[in-house]
C-alpha cells in the first residue's frame, strides 16, 4: 500500500517535473537563441552563429521529447499494443529526439573550437551527415548515443576547462560547472538506466543547468 | 606586462571607436595609425566592416579623398560591445 502511494507519488512528480523541464528548456533556448542571433547580426562573429545553431536544435529536442512523452501517455492511457500510426509516431520520434540533441552537442563543441580550425567553410552538410548516422545507429541501442554524447562533452569540458585557466573568468566557470552537470546526467542515464528516481535528479540538474546558462546570457 | 592579443571583436570594436572619437568623421590614414593595424589587416577590416554597414565611406566630391562615418548598426555595435564581449567570455565562443 505505502509503495503504491509512493509511487504514485513519484509519478504525478516526474510529470509536473516533465513540464516544467520542457518549459525551461524551450523559454531558456529561444532567449539565448534570440540573444546569439541578435549579436552575430551585429558582429558577424562566427562564435555566436554555433552557439544560437545549439540553442535552436536544443529547443527543437525539447519540443520533440515533451512531444513524444505526450504520445506515450496518451499510448499508455489508450493501451494501444497493435500497429497503429500514434505508434508508429512515438517510435520515429526517437530517431528525431537523437538528431536534434546531437546537432546541439555538435554545434556546442564547434562554438568552442571553431577559431582553432583551419577549415574556413564549416561544412554543415557533414555534420548533418554525422547526426543522422549517429541516430540511425542509436535508434536500436540508445547507449551508443550517451556514450558519443559523453564523449564529445568531456571533450567540451576539457577545452572550456582550458579557457577557463587562461581567463579565470566567474562565468566561464559557471559555464563549465554547467557542462559537467550535463555530463553528469548522461552517465547517471547510461549506466543507471531510466528509473523513475534517477530520471527525477537528472530532470532536477537540467533545470539547473538551465538557470545557470540564462542567468550567464542575462549578465551585462 | 605584455599587452595581451587584441581578437576580432576588439579590433572592430577599436575601430569604430576612433571613429566616434572622431565625431564621427575621419579619414583612412589617420583611421589606420590610431587602429594601430597594418596596411594590410587595415584593408581587409575596413572592406568587412563596409559589407557587414557598420561603417560607411563618404567620398569627398570632386576628389579621390573620403572619410568614414558610423553607421546606426555600427552605433549599436559599441553599445552592446561589452554585452557581446562579457557573452563570449563566459561560454568560451
Amino acid at each position: 500500500m505505502i509503495n503504491q502511494i509512493f509511487q504514485k507519488l513519484l509519478e504525478n512528480t516526474i510529470q509536473n517535473l516533465d513540464l516544467i523541464l520542457f518549459i525551461t528548456i524551450l523559454l531558456s533556448s529561444i532567449i539565448i537563441y534570440k540573444k546569439s542571433k541578435t549579436y552575430y547580426k551585429l558582429s558577424s562573429y562566427q562564435g555566436f552563429k554555433h552557439f544560437a545553431n545549439a540553442f535552436l536544435f536544443l529547443g527543437l529536442s525539447a519540443i520533440s521529447t515533451f512531444t513524444q512523452s505526450t504520445i506515450s501517455k496518451i499510448i499508455s492511457i489508450s493501451q494501444l499494443t497493435q500497429n497503429t500510426p500514434i505508434l508508429q509516431i512515438y517510435e520515429s520520434l526517437t530517431f528525431v529526439n537523437f538528431y536534434f540533441l546531437a546537432m546541439a552537442g555538435f554545434f556546442l563543441i564547434y562554438s568552442l573550437v571553431w577559431k582553432e580550425i583551419k577549415q574556413k567553410n564549416f561544412n554543415i552538410l557533414l555534420l548533418n551527415l554525422l547526426a543522422i548516422s549517429l541516430s540511425y545507429i542509436s535508434y536500436q541501442k540508445h547507449y551508443l548515443f550517451y556514450i558519443v554524447m559523453i564523449i564529445l562533452l568531456i571533450y567540451g569540458i576539457m577545452i572550456s576547462y582550458e579557457k577557463y585557466i587562461n581567463s579565470k573568468n566567474k562565468q566561464s566557470q559557471l559555464y563549465l560547472i554547467s557542462l559537467i552537470l550535463i555530463t553528469i546526467t548522461f552517465i547517471i542515464q547510461l549506466l543507471l538506466g531510466f528509473f523513475e528516481i534517477i530520471k527525477l535528479y537528472a530532470n532536477i540538474i537540467t533545470i539547473g543547468v538551465f538557470i545557470i546558462l540564462l542567468y550567464l546570457t542575462q549578465k551585462k | 606586462m605584455a599587452k595581451q592579443k587584441r581578437d576580432r571583436l576588439d579590433l572592430i570594436y577599436d575601430i569604430l571607436t576612433n571613429i566616434r572619437k572622431s565625431n564621427n568623421t575621419i579619414g583612412p590614414t589617420k583611421l589606420q595609425n590610431k587602429s594601430n593595424l597594418s596596411s594590410l589587416m587595415f584593408k581587409d577590416y575596413i572592406e568587412e566592416l563596409e559589407q557587414t554597414k557598420l561603417l560607411e565611406k563618404i567620398e569627398t566630391p570632386k576628389s579621390a579623398k573620403y572619410t568614414f562615418t558610423l553607421t546606426k548598426k555600427g552605433n549599436q555595435f559599441l553599445d552592446k560591445y561589452k554585452e557581446m564581449k562579457s557573452f563570449v567570455e563566459s561560454f568560451g565562443l
